[in-house]
């Protein structure tokens, strides 16, 4: 090389390096580095463990088989949701136990309509998502790194016991997917049972059947968004697909854990009157006729921001066709002061659980049975 | 560039047009550009969002274009010439109504997810394509005229053409703002301006063409029924519901759609009402009622003509009064309150269509409570209603124990610190006024604020024991909003445990209150919902310093061409210009905003303004170019001082001022450009001419964007104007060191 070629070498790398120092002196404070919460600056990583349900491939790669996103990971890459890492051709999880959000709220907020009613759910949430729904109500989460996050570490141990003195009688794994979470969950579900706390998840059921049984079974109870019937939906606003949350549906079912299913209505994408029939019928059809479906009201959310929420006519609508097709426990969600926001024995058709919002619940269930002519009522009620 | 030789008549039979030719088609044009703008601003501002950020885009779109249509323009025979003039003053109007509706269509062409945004970056692609095109006409006619003009006129040539072209925008403007706005479509107006081209056009080449203005004019007639079918096709196919009505008032576009059993209102393309909402307004009707106790006189601002405004007037209250800004909103929704609420009682009513603002200040009244429910702070117009200049006029008319209640954009569950920040700037204006506060916790989140200790209940607890005490069941509302209503369902504004992460993320989140000279929470909510897209324009905001350096270096690449091509004397005019262009856009943006703080929705304003400064400039090349041509310096000079003038424009009382101070900076504008023109230009008209308009219009983009993206949000409205001044000063050095020795 001549001196001329070493100069000119000289040269280009010192254009680069002040172009390089440019653009990140410009770019300032994006902050994609940084970390805010207490524990990861202090330089121990305390959310960082082993992950389940991957293997390893050639080249160090790794391969999740959480989710049927399947990720297929190189040295330092993560997966679409954002908090699975191949850190040195091993998966690990970077949310075990970094939690972003954490909040008493009633269990019909969830909603969760059979499952000890009236009581409330300590419900907490970590960052990240394997879909990416454009309506979704919790974005800031689910859309976002763990280290986007202000967090603050709750073990397993320390979930219960935070259950416990806000008098809390369920844990609710909810806001993000409880899917990106499956580690911590497992571990603080048989802390919670061990404390006669109730563990719950509120899921978009993305996940593969092995790993959502091995949850499900875990749990005492499982809400599934069942966002669409087609898979154009789960394509194009959600960027998943539909038939493995079917197939995740039958297997939680399968499990005897406590299931509810909540679609989200939302104008022209999903309403279609068909549809929901179709949806309704393979619920009476492959699961249960117990099964509750929650028939919820859109409001503007997330990037869907510019659509009016869901004629209440529709959500009728939803809910006669569901009855028709057999669903014994058709709600409408998000509201309040709707008739058909109560339950209804399926055998009288008596009114025994007034509700109207969240904080507003009578139950006149008695030992899991109707107070008027005594059917058993699909649930869990102590 | 070739110069224009004198000698070229470009062919036989053709004419220079002459003195009233030139002037012809110098004003027309100018009426053309000043309507096609202010439409395409209107028309676009309904497909992207409306706010500022978007109008500097297509400001600074509609600047690229003349900027490209100045300087791409070869010089060439009169003949040639002509046709460039002729045929720019034709296809202005033709590009208006393709962008227009091209724009609409694109909706459903392109479609995107029903109820979302293009993003940003997609919404300056459009602005651009759709502002550009007819921008680069207005640029293209300019040279090619001036040159013909100097023919006669020599060196005054440019002042000549610019002086008029100026009157035409004027023109343009005031008929614009006062006739047409809610008058004509675009697509009538389009016609409108088709027709007065293609007679310009006959009378100056051939007679024969004239009949051609019988198409144009036969497409008056027929362009509702287009429109309607147009706006319905693309309407059923990007929307949820099937569109109703569309209509264009002086404020805004109205759009009235039915879906199943209800009807929803937007405005510019947003949503803003959904009526009957009966069971939406379950929640916040009770929390009022409970709030209110044995208050009598309510004002509401900004909830829309539905379940709320029907249900309190069936309240036991004395008077409500209903602030409308919109007139033409009002008439447009009313059948559907009727058809909704038939028979309401409006006797309680006291139905006001002005500016709330406005309202507030010239009322000598006071009411007990005063609900404020205004749509998200996406516009300074719409900021002007979370600061903490307005929270100050609503506590000056509350009652002594009065209760002011406002709503807010909220969360779900956790605050990134974009939407902390957001929350905060409103949440500190509305504490740093009302010192008895409750806040409630939801996706919308209530302030409600007192005056007075002891007004306010201490939590929400003791707000539903107060709801339970009030004997008044049956409860004269809505079915919907009483069946089965238990005031425990106010906990659901007061999560204890939402509130409590609310307030702790408050002390610690960043930045100002939102003020009307400072509008944070504009630009946060601008903020926000480019990160809500994961937009390019988030990266580029949270890196503030990428688009100064950008347009630093644009300038420099711009200004070194013209050095590069036509000298030194050139290029210190051309970057003179383009410091000046800068600031006149960045100027006219802020006296727009500032107009906007003080009177709300000014659409039909923006083209007065826009009319008063071509008025502006008209005087100032008319003056520059007729009588002894002022040194450069000295306008320059002039100009910066009239800036940093505006500044007293941000003390109250001293909006008498507006039009004198924009009339004067206006002129300083105008007189610039001939005086320039005359120092530099010499011989080489065209070439001159092309250099001034292009930089003009370089410094014009070059002003919006710095004005959106940078100065606003980091400076304020009074910094803004601080920095434009000063950036005048060195172009003043400039002007006076290289060009000040030639002029006059």
């Amino acid at each position: 090389m001549t001196d001329r070629e070493i100069r000119s070498m000289q040269r280009r790398e010192f254009l680069r390096k002040t172009g390089q120092g440019l653009c990140l002196f410009a770019l300032g404070e994006l902050g994609l580095m940084g970390c805010s919460d207490t524990y990861c600056q202090s330089g121990k990583n305390y959310y960082t463990r082993p992950a389940k349900m991957w293997k390893r491939l050639e080249g160090g790669d790794v391969l999740c088989q959480l989710c049927p996103n399947g990720c297929r990971l190189g040295n330092g890459d993560r997966g679409v949701c954002r908090v699975r890492q191949n850190i040195k051709g091993e998966l690990h999880t970077l949310v075990y136990s970094r939690i972003a959000a954490a909040h008493v709220d009633p269990v019909e907020k969830k909603p969760m309509f059979h499952f000890l009613p009236g009581e409330t759910a300590y419900s907490i949430a970590t960052a990240g998502c394997n879909l990416s729904c454009q309506f979704c109500q919790n974005w800031q989460l689910s859309q976002a790194a763990p280290e986007d996050l202000d967090a603050t570490r709750i073990t397993p141990d320390d979930l219960s016991r935070r259950a416990r003195s806000a008098g809390s009688k369920v844990i609710a794994f909810t806001y993000n997917e409880p899917t990106v979470q499956y580690e911590y969950i497992l571990d603080a579900a048989a802390s919670a049972r061990r404390h006669g706390i109730r563990p719950i998840i509120i899921s978009n059921g993305y996940i593969m059947p092995l790993a959502g049984r091995t949850l499900a079974k875990s749990l005492d109870g499982v809400k599934i968004d069942l966002k669409a019937f087609t898979n154009r939906f789960y394509s194009s606003i959600c960027g998943g697909r539909l038939k493995p949350v079917l197939e995740n549906l039958v297997a939680v079912h399968a499990t005897g854990t406590w299931l509810e299913i909540v679609v989200l209505v939302i104008p022209t994408l999903n309403d279609d009157p068909a549809e929901i029939r179709k949806m309704a019928a393979w619920v009476r059809k492959n699961l249960s006729a117990d099964v509750p479906m929650h028939f919820t009201r859109f409001h503007a959310m997330y990037r869907i921001r510019n659509l009016p929420p869901t004629p209440v006519s529709t959500l009728e609508r939803c809910r006669t066709i569901a009855k028709e097709e057999g669903i014994r426990y058709p709600y409408i969600g998000n509201v309040s002061g709707h008739r058909w926001e109560n339950t209804f024995c399926h055998n009288c058709n008596r009114m025994i659980i007034e509700r109207s919002g969240y904080f507003n619940v009578r139950n006149h269930v008695r030992g899991g049975a109707c107070p008027f002519c005594g059917a058993r009522i699909p649930g869990v009620w102590v | 560039m070739p110069l224009l030789r004198r000698e070229d008549t470009g062919g036989v039979g053709v004419k220079n047009p002459g003195r009233a030719g030139i002037a012809a088609i110098a004003f027309f044009t100018g009426l053309e550009a000043a309507i096609v703008q202010v439409v395409l601003i209107r028309e676009l501002l309904t497909v992207c969002r409306g706010n500022e950020l978007i109008i500097g885009i297509i400001f600074s779109s509609w600047f690229f274009g003349i900027f490209l249509g100045a300087r791409l323009n070869p010089a060439g025979g009169i003949g040639s010439l002509k046709r460039r003039a002729l045929v720019s003053m034709a296809l202005l109007p033709c590009l208006m109504a393709a962008a227009v509706y091209g724009a609409h269509a694109l909706q459903a062409i392109v479609p995107r997810v029903a109820g979302t945004f293009y993003s940003f970056s997609a919404e300056a692609v459009i602005a651009l394509v759709c502002a550009a095109p007819a921008g680069f006409f207005v640029g293209f006619f300019f040279p090619p005229l001036v040159a013909l003009a100097s023919m006669e006129m020599g060196r005054r040539s440019a002042g000549f053409v610019y002086y008029l072209e100026s009157l035409g925008s004027f023109a343009g403007g005031i008929a614009f703002s006062f006739l047409l706005v809610e008058a004509a479509n675009p697509l009538e107006l389009a016609s409108g301006l088709l027709c007065g081209a293609l007679v310009i056009i006959g009378c100056l080449t051939d007679r024969r063409l004239l009949p051609l203005v019988l198409v144009p004019l036969t497409c008056v007639f027929f362009s509702g029924r287009i429109e309607t079918r147009v706006f319905s096709a693309v309407w059923d196919r990007t929307h949820a519901g099937t569109l109703e009505s569309y209509r264009r008032t002086r404020y805004q576009a109205v759009a009235v759609e039915s879906a199943g059993d209800t009807v929803s209102v937007y405005g510019n393309g947003v949503l803003v009402h959904t009526l009957p909402d009966r069971y939406e307004s379950r929640g916040i009707v009770h929390l009022i009622n409970a709030l209110r106790g044995n208050r009598k006189t309510l004002l509401l601002i900004g909830s829309g003509p539905g379940a709320l405004l029907n249900n309190m007037l069936r309240a036991d209250i004395e008077r409500l009064t209903y602030i409308e800004q919109d007139p033409g909103l009002w008439e447009e929704i009313s059948p559907w309150m009727k058809r909704f609420y038939p028979g309401a009682d409006t006797s309680k009513l006291s139905l006001q269509r002005e500016d709330p603002r406005h309202f507030l200040t010239r009322t000598a009244g006071r009411f007990d409570m005063i609900i404020s429910m205004p749509p998200a702070p996406e516009n300074i117009m719409l900021n002007r209603f979370y600061t903490r200049e307005f929270y100050a006029l609503c506590k000056k008319r509350l009652d002594r124990r009065g209760v002011f209640i406002t709503s807010l954009h909220g969360f779900s569950n956790y605050l990134s610190p974009e939407l902390r920040d957001f929350i905060a700037s409103v949440y500190r204006a509305f504490a740093g006024e009302f010192s008895f506060r409750l806040v409630t916790s939801g996706e919308t989140m209530y302030l409600i604020g007192a005056a007075e200790e002891g007004v306010l209940p201490a939590s929400g607890e003791e707000l539903i024991a107060r709801y339970n005490a009030i004997d008044a069941h049956p409860l004269p509302f809505d079915q919907e909003i009483v069946r089965n209503f238990s005031p425990r369902e106010l906990r659901c504004f007061f999560e204890k445990t939402q509130i409590g992460y609310f307030k702790e993320a408050m002390a610690r989140a960043g930045g100002d209150e939102n003020r009307d000279m400072r509008p944070g929470a504009y630009w946060k909510n601008i903020v926000l919902s480019a990160f809500r897209e994961r937009s390019v324009l988030y990266d580029i905001i949270r890196g503030f310093l990428v688009l100064p350096v950008l347009v630093l270096l644009a300038a420099a690449a711009a200004i070194g061409d013209i050095g590069r091509r036509y000298g030194g004397r050139r290029m210190a005019a051309g970057a003179v210009i383009c410091a000046t262009g800068m600031a006149s856009m960045s100027a006219m943006m802020i006296m727009i905003i500032l107009y906007q703080n003080a009177h709300g929705i000014v659409y039909h304003r923006i083209s007065l303004i826009n009319a008063i400064f071509m008025l502006g400039l008209t005087a100032g090349s008319f003056f520059s170019s007729r009588g002894r041509t002022p040194r450069p310096a000295l306008i320059v000079g002039g100009a910066a001082v009239s800036v940093a003038s505006m500044l007293v424009l941000t003390l109250p009382g001293t909006g008498f001022l507006f039009w004198p101070l924009l009339a004067v900076f206006s002129f300083l504008c105008g007189a610039l450009f001939p005086s320039l023109f005359a120092a530099i230009g010499r011989d080489r008209y065209q070439e001159s001419a092309s250099v001034l308009d292009a930089m003009d219009h370089f410094g014009s983009i070059t002003g919006s964007l710095l004005t959106v993206m940078l100065f606003l949000p980091v400076l304020g409205i009074q910094g803004a104007l601080a920095a434009v001044s000063v950036i005048l000063i060195p172009a003043a050095v400039i002007a006076w060191k290289v060009i000040g020795s030639d002029a006059g």
